[in-house]
C-alpha cells in the first residue's frame, strides 16, 4: 500500500488533485459540519465562474460524538473535499483513478455508486449523486450541485468528499479509528488515538453535557443579527462567516437536545434564510467584479438566464 | 415497400437511482411503443433492458419506414366548380391552391348519392425511420418517471443522471441519431472494472451476448433470477433460509451489473437485541439479505450482492463485516439508550411532534386513540383497560432513538419497550401490531386488543383528515387514507368484528370535538368497500344490490356475509325469475314519479290476483320482520314470486282507467319498496 499512514493519504490525494488542476486550499478556520460549508465550495458553486479546488476540512458534528467508544463515529473528523466546476465528463473516472493512486484495486474491492441525493436545508442547497461504497462502506460522497443558497447552479459543480478516517481504516487494515497510524517516522509511530482520543472524550462530554445552553441561544441570536447587519453593509464574505458560526451553534444546541422538534424547523429556516441572502449578495458582488473567472460563452448564457428569471 | 429489422437503442449513463430503475425501464419501453404507434411504424414487440449504467430497448421487426398514406380532400361540388365558360370557379381555384395543384384536371370527381364533388387524391410516401428516430427517443425519454432531473457540467441537457453514450443500431447498421447532444454509434461500455475498452455491437440481436462478454447482464429479470439462484444455493449450503424481501431484491438487482452473492458474519452477541433492529440495520443501510434457521431464528450472517467477481472475495467479505459491526453496535447503543426512559414518560415528548397542524400533536392523537380503542373494546368484548393503555402508549416509540434511525420499526420497538416497562403482554402485542396492515394484503393484527388499537389509530386519522377537509385525492394522499380505510375494512371483515362503522365514525368525530361531519366518511368507507370487492374479483353488481337497499350499511362484516350469500344465490334459477320480476317492475315504474302514487286501495281491486298479491305483500313484510338473517330474508322474498307472476298473467297494470292504473302502480311501488328493504335485485346481471 502506498498509504501506510493517515498523512500519506492526505498527501497522495493532494498531489493527485493538484495534478488535475485543483487549487490546494487550506482548511477553513471556523467550526463547520462539512467541507461543503467552506467558502471554496459553498460560495464558489454560485454563479458562472470556473473553479477547481481541493482541501482537507475538519468537520464537527456534535451529535455524532460517542465519547471515543464507537470504532468509526466521531464528532470531529476529517473530510477531503474536491470541487470541480464545471464538472468534467470524466469526473467519475478521475475519482476512481484517485482510488488507484491510494493503492485500492477496483478489481479486488466491490466499488459502487449508490444513489444518495444530498440536501442541506440550512444551506438552501441540494444535489443529486451517490455515496461511493467500497465493500459496503461509504468512503465518499459524490454530488452534482443543482442549487446552492436557493440559486440554480450553472455550470454545475461536481463535489467529491472523501471520508478520510474510513478510507484509512481500509488502507491500514484496522478496525478502529483509534488504531490508525497518523505518522510513522521509522522510530516513532503516532496514532489517531494519540492525537484525538482524549479530545473526543472531552468534546463528547462538552457537546452532550456541558455546553451552556442559555449562552448558546444568545450567541445564535447575536450571530443571526450580525449576519443581517453585515449584509446591509454589503459585506457578503464576513456575513457568510457568521452564517457558518450560527450553523455550528445550532448543531450544538441540537446535540444538547435544547431545541424542540417544532423549534428545530424554525432554526433551520432561520439559517437557510441567512444562507440565501448571503448567496445572493455574493453573486451580486461577483457580478459587479465582472465574473472574472467565468468562460465568456458560459457567462453570457448565465446572464441571459438570470435576466430571464428577473424579467 | 418497407423492410423489417431489429432496432437497438441504448442510453449509457452514470449510475441510475436503483429504487426506480425497473419502473424507468418499463416506462421507456412503453413510451417507445406508443411513440412507434403514433409514428405509424409497425413492429412486433419491444424488449426492455436496464442496468445501473444503461437503459436500453430492442424493437423486434421494426419497419424502416411508415406505410404510404392515401390522402383525400373534398373540395366544392362539381356544379359549383366551374364558371359559365367552363373555367375553374373561384371556389375551385381556392381549393386547388390549398392542395398545391395547378391544373384542375389533376383533381378527381367523387360521386355520392347527394351529388358529385371535386376531390384531391394523392399518395404521401411514408417517412423513413432515419428521420423519425430522434423524436422517438426524445418523446419516450421525456415522460420517464423521474422525481428530480439534473444538469451536469456546463451542458443544458437534463436527465436523471449524466448521459455518456448512445447506441442506435438498426439491423447491422448504425442508425444516425442524437440525444442529449450525443451522436449515436455502435459502441457500448461493459462492466466498469471487469471489462476493457469499448464494446462494438455488430447487430441489434447481438446486444445481450456482447454485453455478457463485457460482464454485464443487461436483462433486469435475468439478473434478478441470477441473484435468486445464488441465494438459493447459499440457503442450501448453510442449511438455512435466506429471507427474500422482494423490494430489496429489486433494489439490489438495480445496483449491480454482474451479481455475486457473498456471505459474511457478525458477532452473535448482537443477537441479544431485537432481531428486527438487526435486520433493519442490515437491510436499510447495507442492502444485505439475512438468513434464518429452521426455527425461524436470525443467524449471525448476512449476504451482500457484490457487483464484481473479486480477485480476492475474502477481502470484500472482510470489508463488509467491518462495516456492519459498528452499524449493529449503534443499534445496541440506541436500544440501551431508549430503555432508560419508559413509554409512559416519553408521552410528554410527543407534545413536541405535530401530527397535523389542525389535528394537534401526537400527544393529542395518543389521547384520542386511547378513548376510541376503549370504545371499540367495549363494543366487541375485548379488554377496554388494555386497549386504552395500548392506545395511549402506541405512539411513544416515535421519540425513541431506534425509531429515529429505523422508521420502519415504529410500533415494533414500542412493543419491545412496553415489555421492558413491564406492561401487560396484551398491551405490548397491541402496540407492536397497531400499524398493521402496512400494505395491501399484508398481515392483520392478531390480537383482539391489537385490532382495537389498530382500528382506533386509523379511524382517528381518517375522520380527522376528512374533518379538516383534506380527503385523499387521485394524486394526493399523504396520510395514506386509502390504505388505512382498507385496513379498517379488512380488520373488521376478516376478524368478523361486529362493529357498527357509522357509530364508530361518529364516536371518533365526537372525540375530535371539532364538529366534524360523519356522513362523507361513511360514504367513503362504502366506496372503498366496493373497490375492495372489485380488487377481489367479486362482481360489483352483487355489492351494489346490497349497497342500494334501503337498509344502510353499518356492520361491514355482516355486509360482507350478505354479499357472499347473494353472490351465491343470484345464479340459482328461482332467483333468476325473481330478478327478472324485479326488473320488470322497475321498468313499469320508470316512467312514474313515486309521489303520484297513492296508497293501495282494496276497493279498486278487480281481479282476484290483486287482493291475493296485496295479502302476500303484507304477509311477506311481516315475515321479513321476524328474521334478521339475510339468506332467510331473500328466501322469504322469493315466496312472493308466484303471486306476482299470477298477477302479471291476470292483471293489466297500465289500465285505460286512470284510477285502476294508479292503484296498480301503487301496488308495484309497494313490491319495490318491499324488495329494496333487503336488496336492489334490479342491478344484478
Amino acid at each position: 500500500m502506498s498509504c501506510a499512514t493517515f498523512q500519506d493519504l492526505i498527501l497522495t490525494l493532494q498531489n493527485y488533485w493538484a495534478n488535475q488542476g485543483c487549487v490546494l486550499i487550506q482548511p477553513y478556520d471556523l467550526e463547520m459540519g462539512a467541507g461543503t460549508f467552506h467558502p471554496a465550495t459553498f460560495l464558489r458553486s454560485i454563479g458562472p465562474e470556473n473553479w477547481r479546488a481541493a482541501y482537507v476540512q475538519p468537520c464537527r458534528r456534535p451529535n455524532d460524538g460517542r465519547y471515543g467508544e464507537n470504532p468509526n463515529r466521531y464528532q470531529y473528523y476529517y473530510q477531503f473535499q474536491v470541487v470541480l466546476k464545471p464538472s468534467p465528463d470524466n469526473i467519475q473516472d478521475l475519482y476512481l483513478d484517485s482510488l488507484r493512486h491510494l493503492g485500492i484495486d477496483p478489481l479486488e474491492h466491490d466499488i459502487r455508486f449508490v444513489e444518495d441525493n444530498w440536501e442541506s436545508p440550512t444551506l438552501g442547497a441540494w444535489g443529486l449523486g451517490w455515496e461511493v461504497w467500497m465493500d459496503g462502506m461509504e468512503i465518499t460522497q459524490f454530488t452534482y450541485f443543482q442549487q446552492v443558497g436557493g440559486l440554480t447552479c450553472y455550470p454545475v459543480t461536481g463535489e467529491i468528499t472523501y471520508g478520510l478516517e474510513r478510507l484509512a481504516l481500509y488502507l491500514q487494515g484496522v478496525e478502529d479509528f483509534k488504531q490508525l497510524v497518523w505518522s510513522n517516522s521509522g522510530d516513532q509511530i503516532v496514532t489517531y488515538a494519540d492525537i484525538f482520543h482524549q479530545y473526543e472524550v472531552e468534546m463528547s462530554a462538552y457537546n452532550f453535557d456541558q455546553a451552556n445552553i442559555p449562552s448558546l441561544f444568545n450567541q445564535f441570536d447575536f450571530l443571526e443579527a450580525e449576519t443581517l447587519r453585515l449584509l446591509d453593509a454589503n459585506l457578503p464574505l464576513p456575513a457568510y462567516e457568521f452564517v457558518i458560526k450560527a450553523s455550528h451553534i445550532f448543531n450544538l444546541l441540537d446535540a444538547r437536545q435544547a431545541i424542540s422538534v417544532t423549534e428545530r424547523q424554525q432554526y433551520i429556516l432561520k439559517v437557510r434564510n441567512l444562507s440565501r441572502q448571503v448567496a445572493n449578495a455574493y453573486l451580486e458582488s461577483r457580478m459587479q467584479l465582472g465574473l472574472p473567472l467565468a468562460d465568456k460563452e458560459i457567462k453570457e448564457i448565465y446572464l441571459a438566464e438570470v435576466n430571464n428569471v428577473q424579467a | 415497400m418497407s423492410r423489417h429489422n431489429n432496432l437497438l437503442i441504448e442510453i449509457g449513463t452514470e449510475e441510475l437511482p436503483p429504487k426506480n430503475l425497473s419502473r424507468m425501464m418499463n416506462s421507456f419501453g412503453k413510451n417507445f411503443e406508443q411513440a412507434l404507434k403514433d409514428a405509424r411504424l409497425s413492429f412486433r414487440q419491444v424488449i426492455c433492458y436496464a442496468t445501473p449504467r444503461r437503459l436500453a430497448l430492442e424493437v423486434v421487426e421494426l419497419a424502416d419506414r411508415q406505410p404510404d398514406q392515401n390522402v383525400e380532400k373534398r373540395g366544392p361540388a362539381i356544379d359549383k366548380a366551374y364558371d359559365e365558360e367552363g373555367n375553374p370557379s373561384k371556389a375551385a381555384l381556392g381549393f386547388m391552391r390549398s392542395c398545391n395543384v395547378e391544373d384542375i384536371s389533376s383533381l378527381d370527381t367523387m360521386e355520392t348519392k347527394k351529388g358529385a364533388w371535386l376531390v384531391y387524391r394523392d399518395q404521401q410516401p411514408g417517412i423513413h425511420l432515419n428521420s423519425l428516430i430522434d423524436e422517438l427517443i426524445s418523446a419516450s425519454l421525456a415522460k420517464l418517471p423521474i422525481d428530480r432531473k439534473m444538469r451536469w457540467g456546463a451542458k443544458r441537457a437534463e436527465f436523471v443522471r449524466p448521459v455518456h453514450w448512445l447506441v442506435a443500431i438498426y439491423g447491422t447498421e448504425i442508425l444516425p441519431a442524437k440525444a442529449f447532444g450525443i451522436q449515436s454509434s455502435n459502441l457500448s461500455q461493459g462492466h466498469r472494472f471487469m471489462s476493457n475498452g469499448l464494446i462494438t455491437i455488430p447487430s441489434a440481436q447481438d446486444y445481450t451476448s456482447c454485453l455478457l462478454k463485457g460482464k454485464v447482464v443487461v436483462g433486469f429479470e435475468a439478473r434478478k433470477q441470477l441473484i435468486r439462484n445464488q441465494l438459493e444455493i447459499i440457503s442450501q449450503t448453510n442449511s438455512a433460509t435466506v429471507v427474500l424481501d422482494e423490494d430489496l431484491l429489486d433494489e439490489v438487482t438495480s445496483l449491480v451489473e454482474w451479481p455475486v452473492a457473498l456471505v459474511g458474519s457478525f458477532n452473535s452477541t448482537f443477537l441479544e437485541i431485537p432481531e428486527e433492529a438487526l435486520i433493519s440495520a442490515m437491510k436499510s443501510h447495507q442492502r444485505y439479505f439475512h438468513m434464518v434457521d429452521k426455527s425461524n431464528k436470525l443467524l449471525p450472517k448476512f449476504i451482500t450482492i457484490a457487483n464484481i467477481e473479486s480477485n480476492n472475495p475474502a477481502s470484500v467479505i472482510q470489508g463488509n463485516e467491518r462495516v456492519i459491526a459498528p452499524r449493529l453496535s449503534d443499534a445496541v447503543f440506541f436500544f440501551n439508550k431508549d430503555k432508560q426512559s419508559s413509554l409512559a414518560t416519553n408521552l410528554d415528548r410527543l407534545k413536541e411532534i405535530i401530527f397535523q397542524s389542525k389535528l394537534g400533536t401526537y400527544f393529542d392523537k395518543a389521547q384520542r386513540i386511547a378513548k376510541v380503542a376503549g370504545f371499540i373494546a367495549r363494543d366487541i368484548g375485548a379488554n377496554p383497560a388494555h386497549a386504552e393503555r395500548a392506545g395511549l402508549l402506541c405512539k411513544s416509540d416515535l421519540v425513541s432513538a431506534m425509531v429515529g434511525e429505523f422508521t420502519d420499526l415504529q410500533g415494533l420497538m414500542g412493543g419491545y419497550y412496553a415489555e421492558h416497562d413491564n406492561e401487560p403482554a396484551e398491551v405490548c402485542n397491541a402496540i407492536a401490531e397497531h400499524y398493521k396492515p402496512t400494505a395491501s394484503g399484508a398481515n392483520l393484527p392478531s390480537t383482539l386488543t391489537g385490532q382495537c388499537v389498530a382500528i382506533a389509530d386509523k379511524i382517528d386519522t381518517i375522520t380527522g383528515l376528512f374533518g379538516i377537509d383534506q380527503p385523499p385525492t387521485g394524486s394526493r394522499d399523504p396520510y395514506a387514507i386509502r390504505r388505512q380505510t382498507l385496513g379498517v375494512i379488512r380488520i373488521c371483515i376478516e376478524n368478523k368484528l361486529p362493529i357498527n362503522i357509522k357509530t364508530l365514525i361518529e364516536h371518533s368525530n365526537s372525540i375530535h370535538g371539532q364538529d366534524f361531519q360523519s356522513e362523507n366518511v361513511v360514504e367513503y368507507f362504502i366506496m372503498r368497500l366496493g373497490t375492495w370487492y372489485q380488487e377481489q374479483g367479486i362482481n360489483q353488481d352483487t355489492f351494489n344490490a346490497i349497497r342500494l337497499s334501503t337498509k344502510p350499511i353499518t356492520n361491514l362484516y355482516e355486509t360482507h356475509l350478505s354479499v357472499g350469500i347473494l353472490d351465491q344465490l343470484k345464479s340459482e334459477s328461482e332467483f333468476l325469475d325473481l330478478i327478472a320480476t324485479n326488473k320488470r317492475i322497475a321498468n313499469i315504474l320508470k316512467k312514474v314519479t313515486i309521489s303520484e302514487l297513492s296508497v293501495v286501495s282494496p276497493k279498486l281491486f278487480v281481479e282476484e290476483a290483486e287482493s291475493r298479491l296485496a295479502n302476500a305483500i303484507e304477509h311477506t313484510r311481516l315475515q321479513l320482520t321476524k328474521t334478521a338473517d339475510f339468506r332467510q330474508q331473500l328466501l322469504v322474498l322469493a315466496t312472493i314470486q308466484a303471486d306476482i307472476e299470477q298477477y302479471f298473467n291476470d292483471v293489466m297494470v297500465m289500465s285505460k282507467e286512470e284510477k285502476l292504473k294508479n292503484n296498480r302502480l301503487a301496488t308495484m311501488a309497494k313490491i319495490k319498496e318491499l324488495f329494496l328493504s333487503v336488496a336492489d335485485l334490479t342491478v344484478l346481471q
